[in-house]
């Protein structure tokens, strides 16, 4: 058969380039077919990854003396920091992190840097094509239909993210999300000097800052935010929970917008110059809150990973781990599925287990812990 | 320091398709009194035309992000995939 391939792997972000490094790395052909030219380019700017996951997929993560980071980054996540604002006034505390074991990155570089390493590896990455169908014969999903024709595989995995048009109009997921499972982020990344940030935030050079603001004290704003200090730029986002948003006739960047006029960010951020700006939705309604009948996890050739699988952990410092974790649990089930030399739904279910067991990791992101910011944040660290 | 959404989207590099990716079903958007979608999209893609009595989708600024679909409350909005090389690059 025609551009016949053993996975598909739909999306470049963390969790299907997650999937297609542990696939390749143990011999299975795989293609990743990415809708934009560098893959996760249009969601969050700046992010956090904490080596911990990383490093036994990515294994070049480090060069080969373990010592020196390889892929790409800002600074390093030197104090973790939660704001708590108020009209007029905030309250903040630091964690010291001194194991230089968590990093601040910008998506694009470093979702780059990740596909170059899947393509080291062995897979194939095809750039610029939007997958339009699932392909399905004889009840079993057998391959896509993008807009440059047809590509065939024993297994398609779905890593297209928490906007999942390919999972809902293949009837993978049942219809919509409510407004209120949802939260509505906007981002900025506002450039300064890497000298401004470091003076700004009392950081030493290489160290940065990554900062959770909560700003339901804000009149109008129950909310969440946060600040990273990238090497010479600071990327802010906000959000609420939608459905406030829209009954408060607010904007989302009137949101930010507001956040970056409190008196307790504002001079964080003066002078500096906007350079980007995103818009994404985080799922308040996640894989371990969901309804079975929402959202199936694995199909007859079939899994969903990541943001479309509602696998996300908004809460989380480094919010693209459980994507990751996600996508790796699908490449082991498919190693096993190839073992077996059965790719039906009944040896896919495996899969199930396995991300039961991410998201017994720290804890359960829940809309109550806007109430709760003290027990969020300190169980955490 | 950059402020609006429309200065905020002038920074963005997107290469819009032809046809919007965006549809809307206009008799339902017509007779709509909450026109919620014009307030809550972060990149202004919907605005109401009193003059033509219709939606206009500027689909040209989306971000891609998908709020539309959910926040309209009558599922007037269909999102579809931009073509591959289109829309956020």
């Amino acid at each position: 058969m025609k551009n016949k391939h053993e996975v598909i792997i739909v999306g470049a972000g963390p969790a299907g380039l997650s999937a297609a490094k542990v696939l390749a790395d143990n011999g299975i052909k795989t293609l990743v077919l990415e809708k934009t030219k560098k893959g996760a380019s249009k969601n969050f700017y700046s992010g956090i990854i904490s080596e911990e996951h990383m490093k036994g997929i990515f294994t070049n993560f480090f060069d080969s003396s373990g010592g020196k980071i390889m892929a790409p980054f800002e600074r390093f996540v030197d104090q973790y920091r939660v704001y708590i604002l108020q009209e007029d006034s905030f309250t903040s505390f630091n964690v010291q992190n001194n194991k230089q074991n968590s990093y601040i990155v910008l998506r694009e570089p470093f979702n780059q840097w990740l596909i170059k390493e899947v393509q080291k590896a062995g897979a194939e990455v095809i750039t610029e094509t939007a997958v339009k169908n699932l392909i399905i014969n004889d009840g079993k999903i057998s391959g896509v239909k993008t807009d440059s024709g047809e590509f065939f595989a024993n297994v398609v995995i779905i890593g297209e993210g928490v906007n999942p048009v390919l999972t809902k109009s293949s009837g993978l997921r049942a219809g919509e999300f409510k407004s209120n499972q949802i939260f509505s982020f906007v981002e900025e990344d506002i450039s300064m000097s890497a000298e401004t940030i470091e003076e700004r935030f009392n950081l030493s050079p290489f160290h940065g800052i990554s900062a959770k603001l909560f700003t339901q004290g804000i009149p109008d704003m129950p909310g969440i935010g946060y600040i990273h200090t990238n090497h010479n730029s600071i990327s802010i986002g906000a959000g609420m929970l939608f459905s406030e948003l829209i009954s408060r006739n607010i904007n989302p960047n009137e949101c930010l917008e507001r956040l970056k006029e409190h008196s307790c960010i504002k001079p964080l951020i003066a002078n500096g110059t906007t350079k980007n700006y995103c818009s994404y939705m985080l799922p308040v309604l996640t894989l371990k809150n969901q309804n079975d009948k929402f959202l199936k996890l694995f199909s007859n050739g079939c899994l969903i990973i990541g943001g479309a699988a509602l696998i996300t952990d908004m809460l989380s410092w480094d919010v693209s781990a459980v994507a990751v974790l996600s996508g790796k649990a699908a490449a082991q089930t498919v190693i096993k599925a190839k073992e077996l030399n059965d790719y039906s739904s009944n040896t896919l279910s495996h899969y199930i287990h396995l991300v039961k067991a991410i998201h017994e990791l720290p804890h359960d992101p829940n809309p109550d812990m806007l109430n709760n910011f003290n027990n969020a944040v300190l169980q955490r660290k | 320091m950059v402020k609006t959404i429309e200065e905020k989207i002038f920074l963005i590099k997107s290469c819009p398709d032809t046809e919007s990716h965006i549809k809307v079903n206009q008799d339902i958007c017509t007779i709509c009194t909450g026109k919620e979608c014009t307030k809550f999209c972060p990149a202004n893609v919907f605005a109401w035309s009193p003059v033509n009595n219709k939606l206009i989708v500027g689909y040209e600024n989306c971000l891609e992000c998908g709020l539309c679909t959910v926040g309209c409350p009558y599922g007037s909005i269909r999102y579809e995939q931009p073509k591959g090389g289109f829309g956020r690059i």
